[in-house]
């Protein structure tokens, strides 16, 4: 799955989000910025961007994602 | 066939909770946190031993039952998994984050505590 096609689903969800992707092919670190997550608690972000790739990951398109999400700096 | 399949998954779910509510703290992790047998399960395990703090943990490697029904517990698809005062916390990219924040030694601390005041309790 390319990084490019990785932002677009998230941004399908979360409008607002930034997104940086680093690592390569079926494993990849993403860092999401929205302000969906503002007063929510890790797991709950975490879910959200999971539950995006959930087909992905279950299909074997991606491998393994690891996720950092933050709430915009206020 | 169903419904032998559904009484052993019961059964494993239960084993899971009562682990879950009589540990303040438990990993559900690959390997040991000695001996881990994955990237992630070691560095979230490295976290919590770095806390100093008492922690549980369960190598879903040496159970296969608890390997297969433990992403349905709380529809968690991957290990690490962690479990504080009974809650899931998250896999290896939260505990990292609680861990950087100092939060997850508070988290630890707190959960033993509570446990340890219950326990006093049931002895009294």
């Amino acid at each position: 799955m390319s990084p490019e096609k990785i932002r677009e689903l998230i941004k399908a969800e979360l409008p607002d989000a930034q997104v940086t992707t680093s690592g390569e092919d079926c494993n990849f670190t993403i860092e999401v910025t929205s302000e969906a997550f503002i007063g929510k608690p890790p797991i709950q972000c975490h879910r959200m961007i999971n539950d995006i790739f959930k087909p992905y990951l279950e299909s074997g398109e991606l491998h393994a994602l690891s996720i950092k999400t933050k709430a915009p700096e206020a | 066939m169903s419904n032998e399949n559904k009484t052993q998954e019961q059964e494993v779910l239960e084993r899971i909770d009562s682990q879950v509510k009589n540990n303040p703290v438990v990993i559900y992790m690959k390997g040991t946190p000695q001996m881990p047998s994955c990237g992630f399960s070691s560095r979230a395990a490295q976290a919590l031993l770095e806390t100093g703090e008492k922690f549980a943990f369960v190598n879903v490697l040496a159970d296969p039952l608890i390997f297969e029904y433990l992403p349905k517990y709380q529809d968690w698809p991957t290990f690490p998994q962690l479990y504080i005062d009974g809650e899931l916390q998250g896999g290896c990219d939260i505990t990292l984050e609680l861990a950087e924040s100092g939060e997850l030694k508070k988290m630890m601390s707190d959960a033993n505590a509570k446990h340890a005041e219950k326990q006093g309790e049931a002895d009294a």
